[in-house]
């Protein structure tokens, strides 16, 4: 291992390579990637007006980015070991080119809606497959001791991204900006613009940079796991996003897709476990040190969902900020992601995972605690430095435990465990959503008063709802808060494994 | 500040529990920090849920007179209310804040921009029955204020010093001289007002049955105050003449 690292690498055939090029690459792509995911949310208005759609036909704009992008999470392990590192790079900056170029050359109308939403679909796919093979590159770049370090640098990127992706494009429908004597215009179609030319700089250097670095083998695709994988994930995730538009009690949306879909994937999993070489390989959850971090890392994302998603919806309805706004205050919590990613990837190889899970949920619940107690007047700047306090604390757990967790696993089961950890992931916090959504708005109905009030007494009725509001507001808070505590209190069945150790 | 104090609390926990080698140390500064920014992050919950380092107070303005939202120099003096809902205690009041104002301004309108302190502010009026023709405006305001300077530092986050808890504006009416109208009575009084032909024979009969009536009254009112000087009867002319022409347009508004 120590020859590995400071003698020139070599990849599978041998050839040298440059492991910072490469890896600067593959940030640089799944930058734009990430970016293409979380921007259209605030757009969404725009594209209704510009197409001429309702607000359910323009959500398939990211309805169905998650759907396509959730699906190909699991494939990614058998595409990462099947082909050739550097061609399926190619190919997904290639489809990644693609579907944001299709969106983009859309034409304004509601017949060519469709060219939009393939090419929604095209980048998905394409940044489903990328985010895991940027993680599995990673630990097989990297030797042990170095990989917490390249993982922190990485989750920089990944969490950074979706927090810049909003207030960007709130920033770029705002008005129209001159920027060094380029004059920017409030179309969302420059939404695309940076992403664009991000990937294609990467797609023209990827031929060059990129070498073959995970282990081909030539393994027959077993068609029925990639079927039962496809529909099943697809079914699941589709029936919980659809929760937040049609409640729990819709059969034909929500829960028969949900029932079906995990039968599928029951039948999946099953299937998995009974190949010989399997599509995706379950076992990796047999190993402890694989499946407790994991599960911490269900924590951490849920405990960062339970108020991510609700601030700017807080900040939006109760303080009447633009989509800009909110996310300008959200920005400083996205910038202490990215400072405390790299040190707290150092910092895990010094002194283990248990101490900085346990300091991480600490400063997790800290930071969560006071927006337990918020009100229609709390302070801006409150929000904006604890939501700071509180993305720092995911920042010191989330990319060591991932890191922790591919360390219980040989190198060679990276691929399986990077699958299996990230749609875990996927699918907690897609549940976790759906959860919080219909909460939250079931709070609010209940504690919103009946109409007849509103035309007695308007502005009474208007304190009322508001006060509903804060009411489902501070329930998602207080969720987010408890898998914080949850989180401090699930150390003890941590592992202290320091990455030296073996 | 106290956001300074749990950003300063939160390094210095992470950095003696992370950085510091020597076990026993850690344990004594890892459990000491981190029980300092607990109690840091409880002050603050306790401020933001229970006002904890503030107390209630109590402000209420001078009472101001305001003038008619009619037409400048008519003898009527009109309000003009508007409720807000059906059985709301809270209006839209149209007044004059100076007597020479050109046109009336609309008081009291709920901001929709603001609309979390619009839901706490109310404003009603109140008919006074008075001889004056005086009517008036006073608006009492309650806050949560910072008990000592301390606090205030500690605290107050966004430089507001205070926070309003509710406002209350009280319109006072004399109740003789001066007409309530909503915005549809006003409306339909001046489409009356211009309909009314007016016979300039009428008129003056109605004047002059209107100046005997104000003679009596005047009258009355000297011999049951023999004492009262020039300026107290010019007072209860004006008065008198204020009370006819509003029953004038309570009349005209039936």
């Amino acid at each position: 291992m120590v020859e590995n690292n400071s003698q020139q690498l070599r990849d599978e055939k041998g050839k040298p390579y440059h492991r910072s090029a490469i890896l600067a690459l593959i940030l640089l792509a799944t930058f734009a990637g990430t970016l293409m995911q979380t921007s259209l949310g605030t757009a969404l208005p725009t594209l209704m007006k510009g197409f001429d759609i309702d607000l359910a036909t323009a959500q398939q704009a990211t309805t169905w980015f998650l759907l396509a992008n959730g699906v190909m999470v699991p494939i990614s392990a058998y595409l990462a070991t099947r082909f050739s590192t550097k061609w399926l790079h190619f190919v997904s900056y290639g489809m990644l080119l693609v579907g944001i170029g299709m969106s983009y050359f859309t034409p304004e109308n509601s017949n060519s809606w469709w060219i939009f939403l393939v090419g929604r679909i095209l980048a998905a796919m394409a940044v489903g497959i990328m985010m895991p093979l940027m993680q599995v590159l990673i630990l097989n770049m990297f030797p042990r001791e170095q990989r917490a370090l390249a993982m922190g640098i990485s989750g920089l990127v990944v969490s950074m991204a979706p927090a810049i992706g909003p207030t960007l494009s709130g920033w770029i429908l705002d008005k129209n900006h001159i920027v060094l004597g380029i004059t920017i215009t409030n179309s969302w179609r420059n939404i695309f613009v940076i992403p664009l030319i991000i990937i294609a700089i990467a797609f023209v250097l990827s031929p060059f940079l990129m070498k073959d670095i995970i282990p081909s083998k030539n393994v027959k695709l077993d068609v029925w796991s990639l079927i039962l994988s496809c529909v099943g994930f697809c079914l699941f995730l589709l029936g919980f996003t659809n929760v937040a538009d049609n409640g729990w009690g819709d059969m034909k949306t929500v829960i028969l897709p949900i029932i079906v879909g995990l039968l599928i994937l029951i039948v999946f999993i099953w299937r998995q476990t009974r190949l010989e070489v399997p599509f995706l390989d379950v076992r990796v959850f047999l190993n402890k040190n694989f499946t407790l971090p994991s599960i911490a890392l269900i924590l951490v994302t849920m405990a960062m969902y339970g108020v991510e998603m609700m601030l700017p919806t807080y900040l939006q309805n109760i303080h009447h900020m633009s989509p800009f706004e909110s996310g300008l205050t959200l920005l400083a919590g996205a910038l202490t992601v990215g400072l405390m990613s790299p040190i707290s990837g150092s910092l895990y190889n010094k002194v283990g995972i248990k101490r900085m899970t346990f300091v991480g949920f600490l400063v997790l619940a800290a930071g969560t605690l006071p927006f337990v107690f918020l009100s229609s007047s709390t302070p801006t700047i409150l929000i904006t430095v604890l939501y700071a306090v509180r993305m720092g604390g995911v920042a010191i757990v989330m990319m060591p435990l991932t890191t922790s967790a591919m360390d219980a696993l040989p190198t060679e089961k990276s691929t399986d465990g990077t699958a299996a950890n990230n749609t875990l992931r996927q699918v907690s916090s897609s549940i976790v959503v759906a959860v919080l959504t219909s909460m939250t708005q079931n709070v609010i109905n209940n504690n919103t008063p009946s109409h007849h009030f509103q035309k007695a007494d308007p502005m009474a009725y208007t304190q009322h709802v508001l006060s509903a509001s804060m009411d489902g507001f501070q329930l998602a808070f207080l969720t987010g808060l408890i898998f914080a505590v949850l989180g401090i209190f699930f150390v003890i069945f941590l592992k202290n494994e320091k990455a030296g150790d073996r | 500040m106290i956001l300074y104090i749990i950003v300063a609390l939160v390094i210095l926990m992470a950095a003696c529990w992370l950085l510091i080698s020597n076990s026993t140390l850690r344990w004594i500064c890892g459990l000491l920090s981190t029980g300092a920014l607990l109690v840091s992050v409880l002050l603050l919950c306790l401020n933001m849920q229970q006002h904890y380092g503030m107390k209630q107070q109590t402000v209420t303005t001078k009472e101001k007179q305001i003038y008619s939202a009619g037409v400048a120099n008519s003898p009527v003096n009109m309000l003009l209310a508007q409720r807000l809902g059906k059985s709301a205690n809270n209006y839209v009041l149209v007044y004059r804040d100076q007597a020479k104002d050109k046109k009336p301004a609309t008081h009291f309108m709920p901001n929709k921009k603001k609309i979390v302190s619009a839901v706490k502010k109310r404003a009603h009026y109140q008919l006074v029955a008075t001889k004056s023709t005086k009517a008036t405006t006073q608006t009492k305001s309650t806050y949560w204020v910072y008990k000592n300077k301390t606090m205030e530092k500690l605290f107050d986050l966004n430089n507001s010093k205070r926070i309003l808890i509710k406002q209350r504006t009280v319109v006072k009416v004399p109740k003789d001289t001066w007409v309530i109208l909503s915005a549809q009575q006003a409306k339909s009084l001046a489409k009356k007002q211009k309909q009314t032909p007016t016979d300039p024979a009428q008129t003056k009969a109605a004047q002059q049955q209107m100046q005997q009536v104000m003679g009596m009254q005047l009258k009355q009112y000297q011999q049951k105050h023999p004492k009262a000087s020039a300026s107290d009867l010019k007072q209860y002319t004006q008065y008198l003449q204020a009370k006819m022409a509003a029953q004038q347009v309570k009349m005209m508004l039936k």
